[in-house]
């Protein structure tokens, strides 16, 4: 008494952590607003250009990464909160994607035109310009304090400007600007300008220093680029991508939800509660990994809910089984885990690899769906089996028998109690799983009588399976008028055989008549069910 | 629900329909090919909403001032305002010289532009070539998953291999006839159709591995069944779960389908067409491929006779569950 009370109380405390959770997660704080989205929900501006080596500056690596940081500069004058510069290094390529931006031309323009740098004198006049840059390098040097400088060297036209007015304004200030704008207080050590070289003191650190020589640098790009492919999605259009593709996602879940629990009732609930916290922890990975939720990507979320609740219905499915071959709930819901488990892994990790390989191959959206399905199926494995598995132990705990409920069908249970008949009780088995699509009268009536008479007499003569219409035709009416031919091992089909009335597995109906002795499978039934139970061989 | 349908039975009828669907396909493919989008061949699709309606003429004679005789328009409602353009590759100053004079002539010097999509031939040629290396790939990477997996010895040598090899078949069945129904219907292909098609792979994978797991369960503890009604019971306790699995992901892409928007339709079609071969080919093809594959070298008693059934003395004489296993 006391256990069950104890399992109640943590399936009720469950439930209410978990729908607490999705109130929070769904309504208050909404986990999908913190996801990243791509810029096909959010609007924005994608450009993948190829990269090409010039006659000064062979394609490498390191040259690669100096376009890419080049590029991240010109894009930080655009303002986008969060812009996406990466190289693909095996492609040498470089994907730029601006999420929101307001006018994805202009901002193709600002990254494909060069900062403008400008050394100027007090006065405003410039003495040189970036177009005379020959490079710049942040080094460590001892004699100064901070040590941090950025070492600049020119081209001979820049070398004899920067000479002529050094020579000229001895002592005087120079200031460096990067597209109109002054850099922070940088002091120009002139002293060794004749060489060409100058050097720029005054950073704090070592990486203020890296940053103004990319900055000075980003007057040119290393390499050469052009564009592959560009995408535009103005933020309207992203915006109806997300209304469109969340209504889907919200009628998605709630039609897989109602389907699963009209098809399994109690157990469906738990199932759809499963599928609740697969939803939330879904989000939550796509959240702490800093994924990039894309439409595909939605669509694959809504792909997995369909897939997270193939688990369960594998292993519910195997719990009817189990119930139905005699055995206590208990173990039914034991064994259903431990035999669906096997089949979901094998299953699992085929759409594992699958979606790794997606990952590798693919590009951009492609990888956002792939990151979703992989994802997911993990995910699920953990909602699906040890979530529900718990659930379903507890409410077995705290009492609960089967029932219509509760895996088995209402009928079925309350006939072996009162009207032990075999054909009766399987008639009504027929009759609830049969579901919607056959007529009652057929469902009950056909089979009643076909079944009874083929408990008692089993030879009495079906139709032969080849005299049946083609294909569909056996669906009606599943197990009943067109049983096996009497030349078919029949008593491997799951048709005549007894054992429909043990479903539910009420121990009243086990022993009750409809193993009577002298049926073909009759005696059989106790020991095989034994067997079975210790894996079968 | 027990079923006992008799599916081995019928197995040469469902080869030949598939046969017939697999020969409209590649009939379809030679002659009319794959409409292949600008993902593939390169080119630039362009969407536009204009403030007021406009008349396609209109639309026409701006894109044909910038020299695009080629476009092809496509209104995209009957509210004259949404269109969709598809040119053929170009630079991206021509791109952005088109958006400016749409903006000038349709749109009183507003962009018009909701979304444009720029794609050079190089990269095209490049998907393509990535798509197929990964159907590849993860074919090669399933076989050797599902032989490892599903080695067990009771239908001769290399069991594993058949089993995986009878997946496999089913798997390009299934992927042949995606990519054939939008070669009948001449659908675009774009590259989410890629990610459709190798999801269908994922998805056929799995269903077929449920109807094997069975399969390989009953295989290891009835080692005197003979291998067609092995096999149909096996399919047939399944049955459940393929039917109630299907109707799940059926439900979640319709919603897709119907209410995603138009961005995610075809790639929802794909998956829909795709997951139902997936289902069809996991006891229709599958699991006759294995029941063929497993006799070829006699590996199961009564496997090479499972088409007559077993005299009844002897099946009387056998204990036998329904559905334990």
């Amino acid at each position: 008494m006391r256990r069950r009370r104890s399992a109640l109380i943590r399936l009720i405390v469950v439930v209410a952590l978990v729908l607490g959770a999705a109130t929070y997660f769904l309504k208050i704080n909404p986990l999908y607003d913190m996801i990243h989205k791509g810029l096909d929900l959010q609007g924005g501006f994608e450009v993948v250009y190829q990269a090409a080596g010039t006659p000064q500056q062979p394609l490498t690596a390191a040259a690669l990464t100096q376009t890419v940081q080049v590029l991240g500069l010109r894009v930080n004058k655009l303002g986008v909160s969060e812009p996406v510069i990466q190289a693909e290094p095996a492609l040498n390529r470089i994907l730029v994607e601006l999420a929101g931006i307001k006018d994805p031309n202009q901002a193709l323009k600002t990254l494909g035109t060069p900062a403008v740098l400008e050394f100027k004198d007090s006065k405003g006049t410039v003495i040189v310009t970036g177009a005379h840059l020959k490079s710049a390098t942040a080094e460590i040097d001892q004699t100064q304090t901070p040590p941090y400088v950025v070492a600049v060297s020119f081209d001979a036209a820049g070398k004899q400007a920067l000479a002529k007015w050094t020579t000229a304004n001895q002592g005087q200030p120079m200031s460096i600007y990067v597209d109109g704008k002054l850099l922070e207080s940088p002091t120009i050590d002139v002293g060794c300008c004749t060489a060409g070289t100058a050097v720029i003191t005054g950073s704090a650190t070592f990486q203020q220093a890296q940053n103004l020589a990319i900055e000075l640098n980003s007057g040119a790009l290393p390499l050469k680029l052009t564009i592959l492919s560009k995408d535009t999605v103005s933020a309207t259009l992203g915006k109806d991508s997300v209304k469109a593709s969340m209504t889907a996602a919200v009628v998605a879940m709630a039609l897989v939800a109602a389907f699963m629990f009209l098809v399994y009732r109690i157990p469906g609930f738990w199932a759809d509660l499963a599928l609740l916290v697969y939803a939330l922890l879904l989000m939550g990975v796509l959240v702490g990994i800093n994924a990039t939720l894309t439409l595909p990507g939605i669509t694959g979320m809504i792909l997995s809910i369909g897939m997270a609740v193939d688990s369960n219905v594998i292993i519910y499915e195997r719990i009817r089984e189990e119930l139905r071959a005699g055995r206590a709930l208990r173990s039914a819901v034991d064994e259903g885990f431990r035999h669906g488990l096997r089949a979901i892994l094998d299953s699992n990790a085929t759409t594992v690899i699958a979606a790794v390989v997606l990952y590798y191959l693919g590009s951009g959206l492609i990888r956002g769906f792939a990151v979703t399905v992989g994802i997911g199926v993990v995910i699920s494995l953990l909602t699906a089996v040890v979530f529900t598995r718990y659930l379903l132990r507890w409410l077995v705990e705290a009492g609960s028998r089967p029932s219509w409920w509760f895996f088995a069908p209402r009928a079925a249970v309350a006939m072996a109690g009162s009207a032990p008949a075999p054909g009766a009780s399987a008639a009504a088995l027929h009759g609830f799983g049969a579901g919607a699509g056959e007529p009652p009268a057929r469902r009950t009536g056909g089979r009643t009588l076909t079944d009874l008479r083929r408990q008692w007499q089993p030879d009495i003569p079906v139709a032969a399976p080849s005299a049946v219409a083609p294909a569909p035709a056996p669906a009606v009416g599943a197990d009943g008028p067109q049983n096996p031919a009497p030349a078919a091992p029949a008593a491997d089909r799951p048709g005549p055989e007894p054992e429909p009335s043990l479903t539910g597995a009420t121990e009243p109906a086990a022993g009750a008549p409809q193993a009577p002795a002298g049926h073909r499978t009759g005696p059989m039934t106790g020991k095989r069910r034994r067997r079975g139970g210790k894996g079968g061989r | 629900m027990k079923y006992n349908f008799h599916f081995m039975a019928r197995r040469r009828l469902f080869i030949a329909i598939s046969g017939v669907l697999l020969l409209i396909t590649i009939v379809s493919l030679a002659t009319r090919g794959l409409n292949f989008g600008i993902d593939f061949r390169g080119g630039v699709v362009m969407d536009i909403t204009t403030p007021q309606p406009v008349a396609v003429s209109a639309v026409r004679t701006v894109l044909t001032a910038q020299g695009q005789t080629q476009a092809e328009i496509q209104e995209l409602d009957n509210t004259g305002r949404n269109f969709q353009f598809r040119f053929p590759p170009m630079t991206n100053t021509a791109e952005t010289a088109i958006e400016d004079a749409l903006a000038a002539k349709l749109g009183g010097g507003k962009s018009v532009v909701q979304s444009v999509s720029l794609v050079s031939p190089t990269i095209g040629r490049q998907l393509r070539n990535h798509a197929i290396l990964a159907v590849l790939l993860a074919t090669v990477l399933m076989t050797a998953y599902l032989g490892i997996r599903f080695q067990i010895g009771e239908v001769g040598a290399y069991s594993g291999l058949k089993f995986a090899l009878a997946a496999v078949i089913a798997l390009l069945h299934d992927i042949t006839l995606t990519v054939g129904l939008f070669s009948v219907f001449h659908l675009t292909v774009n590259s989410p159709f890629v990610a459709a098609v190798l999801t269908v792979y994922g998805y056929s994978m799995n269903d077929t591995i449920i109807v094997f797991d069975r399969i390989r369960e009953r295989l290891q503890q009835r080692r005197r069944e003979p291998l067609t009604d092995l096999i149909d019971v096996s399919v047939n306790q399944v049955l459940n779960r393929t039917v109630t699995t299907v109707a799940t992901v059926l439900l979640a892409l319709l919603a897709v389908y119907s209410l995603g928007g138009a961005s995610t339709r075809d790639l929802a079609l794909a998956l829909l067409v795709g997951v139902s071969f997936g289902t069809y080919s996991s006891v229709f093809i599958a699991s006759p491929v294995f029941l063929w594959l497993a006799r070829q070298d006699g590996g199961r008693p009564g496997a090479g006779r499972a088409e007559t059934a077993p005299s009844r003395r002897r099946d009387a004489a056998k204990p036998v569950v329904a559905t334990r296993i």
